[in-house]
């Protein structure tokens, strides 16, 4: 059993932090995980990738993911890029960062969140890649909560760690565990 | 022994600091800079005691790396693309004067056009410098690596330099999990360093890099091929050793479904793990396919690659990397093993793939067993012939005119 996960942002959003919490929270289940960014050069603002597999089993393949589980889209802009959305099959979930719903013509389901709004409440920025990590395990169990709270605890400083923390919590309750 | 979720430049770092380095000199170049950026932090934390030597170019830091080993002192550095290409000077006198260095290299294309992604180009183009070179699969592969190509180039039957290659970002900036071996077996595994060749000392002056004649200088040459390949022959007794101490087996080829397949695919570094993937799909389709993984290209298994080989119907060569005008380099390496083998040959195939990052994808690796088995029961190769370009952009070769002679 293999999950796919496929991560679009823009530089700074996080998606590449974002893929690595998740592959590490997962390795901490005792599962095995890999996750990868693909950026031209590291620059704020372009367009980032980050890929995550997450099995039961060592992982071999070392390419990109055509056809994601989960696709999360951390900003609506990115869908005017036709590629973003490839590659959906009828059990993807496609989980994005918008003010309301969205009707889009792709297989598998789509979930809104409106992730800007709670990072600016939470950190009084437009942070947003814990939050739809929230929402992300709250639609998957790929990894319990608490095993994402702990890696959080590691890696951030105590303030961040917090903030973060409420971040993915707020997350996980917001996303209904239905589409919309 | 502890399980992380790191980078392979992370894994590099570690295996730096098991092995107890004492002298890291090293210029930034991605993807291969974080390897010393990690290290610097180590030792300006005081948690490795070394020296680093934070140089201007990699030519520097390859004749401080020279300089230190000369000096016996155990000595790392790490490179990617231009960087390594700029030490390419300085290379055979650390392989000439005998120097046990280790060097990790973040496998990059070389310009131009510039690339910061992945190929093999780097580090083949130094094929002839003296040195050994090891293309690893993963991260935990790319720390063990480190702390057996120590072990190898130490080795009074070798004392030979050692590039231990991994795939830039699809190994150095992937994240995965790694076995951290502990001090204590490391320490059994690879002893503290003692320089154990003629190396500089005060109260017994020596006089180093000599010049040598025409008769001489062939048998210094002999000798260093012959001591390169008799790492083949000690490699069992430290895999053996490696496997004893921390429960993973390596060899100089690893095998996987090979022995009674029909087809082969033969390459080196991350993405024959892809490749094991698509072997698994195709076998549980009834296919047999297999694959044989170069670990050890300096020195080059040959016996090895005839015995696992021969059998085979149609063997593929993937490369990371064109020899231009010739071919892929890994696929003469492979292809000269089976020339003097009695009874009938496989056929054999060329793909380039993979270069300046192109993604190798199962797409492309289903592509290659589909050809090789078209071609298996063909008279003789088709027109796509002996090298195969299996991911080329048809629409940019034309757009491009590539090819077509310009001016006039």
């Amino acid at each position: 059993m293999q999950i796919e996960v496929r991560f679009h942002g823009f530089g700074g959003e996080g998606v590449v932090r974002a893929s690595e919490i998740l592959g590490q929270a997962a390795v901490k289940c005792g599962k095995w995980a890999q996750s990868f960014p693909y950026f031209g050069t590291e620059i704020r603002g372009a367009a980032v990738k980050a890929f995550t597999r997450v099995g039961d089993a060592p992982i071999n393949a070392r390419c990109f993911i055509y056809e994601p589980d989960i696709l999360v889209v951390t900003n609506q802009s990115l869908l005017e890029d036709k590629e973003v959305l490839k590659g959906l099959k009828d059990e993807s979930k496609l989980i994005l960062n918008a003010p309301e719903p969205v009707a889009l013509d792709v297989p598998g389901k789509v979930y809104t969140i409106n992730a800007t709004k709670i990072g600016y409440e939470i950190f009084k920025k437009p942070i947003v890649n814990t939050i739809m990590l929230g929402a992300l395990i709250k639609l998957t169990d790929m990894v319990p909560l608490e095993a994402l709270k702990e890696v959080i605890n590691e890696e951030f400083s105590k303030n961040l760690a917090e903030l973060n923390i409420e971040a993915i919590t707020i997350g996980y309750e917001t996303i209904a565990n239905k589409e919309g | 022994m502890t399980r992380v979720f790191i980078s392979g430049t992370h894994a590099v770092a570690e295996a730096a600091d098991l092995a107890d380095v004492k002298v890291i000199a090293a210029y930034p170049i991605t993807p291969q800079t974080s390897i010393v950026e990690t290290l610097a932090r180590k030792v300006s934390s005081g948690e490795l005691k070394a020296e680093m030597v934070p140089v201007e170019s990699e030519h520097s830091a390859m004749s401080t790396v020279v300089g230190a080993s000369l000096a016996g002192a155990r000595a790392f550095t790490a490179s990617s693309s231009q960087g390594l290409a700029l030490m390419h000077e300085v290379l055979p006198y650390a392989s000439g004067l005998r120097l046990p260095i280790v060097m990790a290299i973040a496998n990059r294309a070389l310009a131009s056009p510039v690339s910061i992604f992945n190929d093999q180009q780097d580090s083949l183009s130094q094929r002839d410098s003296g040195w050994l070179q090891f293309y690893v699969k993963n991260a935990q592969e790319a720390l063990d690596f480190i702390l057996i190509a120590y072990r190898l180039a130490e080795d009074p039957r070798v004392l030979l330099p050692v590039m231990v290659c991994m795939d830039g970002f699809s190994i150095s900036h992937t994240s995965e999990p790694v076995e951290i071996p502990s001090r204590e077996l490391v320490r059994e595994f690879l002893p503290a360093f003692k320089a154990n060749y003629p190396h500089l000392d005060l109260e017994d002056p020596k006089v180093f890099n000599v010049m040598a004649f025409p008769d001489h200088f062939e048998e210094f040459q002999r000798d260093k091929h012959e001591s390169s390949r008799n790492v083949l022959v000690i490699t069992d007794e430290v895999y053996g050793d490696f496997n004893r101490l921390f429960g993973r087996q390596y060899g100089n080829v690893e095998y996987y479904q090979a022995s009674d397949a029909e087809v082969v695919l033969v390459g080196m570094g991350s993405m024959m793990g892809t490749v094991r993937d698509v072997v698994d799909a195709l076998r549980a389709a009834g296919q047999k396919v297999g694959m044989a993984r170069v670990a050890s290209y300096r020195p080059f298994p040959v016996s090895e690659i005839r015995s696992a080989l021969k059998s085979a119907r149609t063997i593929g060569v993937l490369d990371r990397d064109i020899s231009f005008g010739a071919g892929g380099i890994l696929y003469q390496d492979v292809v000269r093993s089976l020339y003097n083998e009695s009874g009938p040959r496989p056929r054999a195939i060329n793909f380039i793939v993979g270069l300046g990052g192109r993604d190798v994808s199962h797409r492309t690796i289903r592509t290659c067993f589909e050809r090789l088995f078209l071609a298996s029961d063909k008279e003789a190769l088709g027109t796509e012939g002996e090298l195969q370009w299996p991911d080329e952009n048809e629409k940019l070769l034309k757009t491009w005119e590539v090819g077509k002679t310009y001016g006039n």
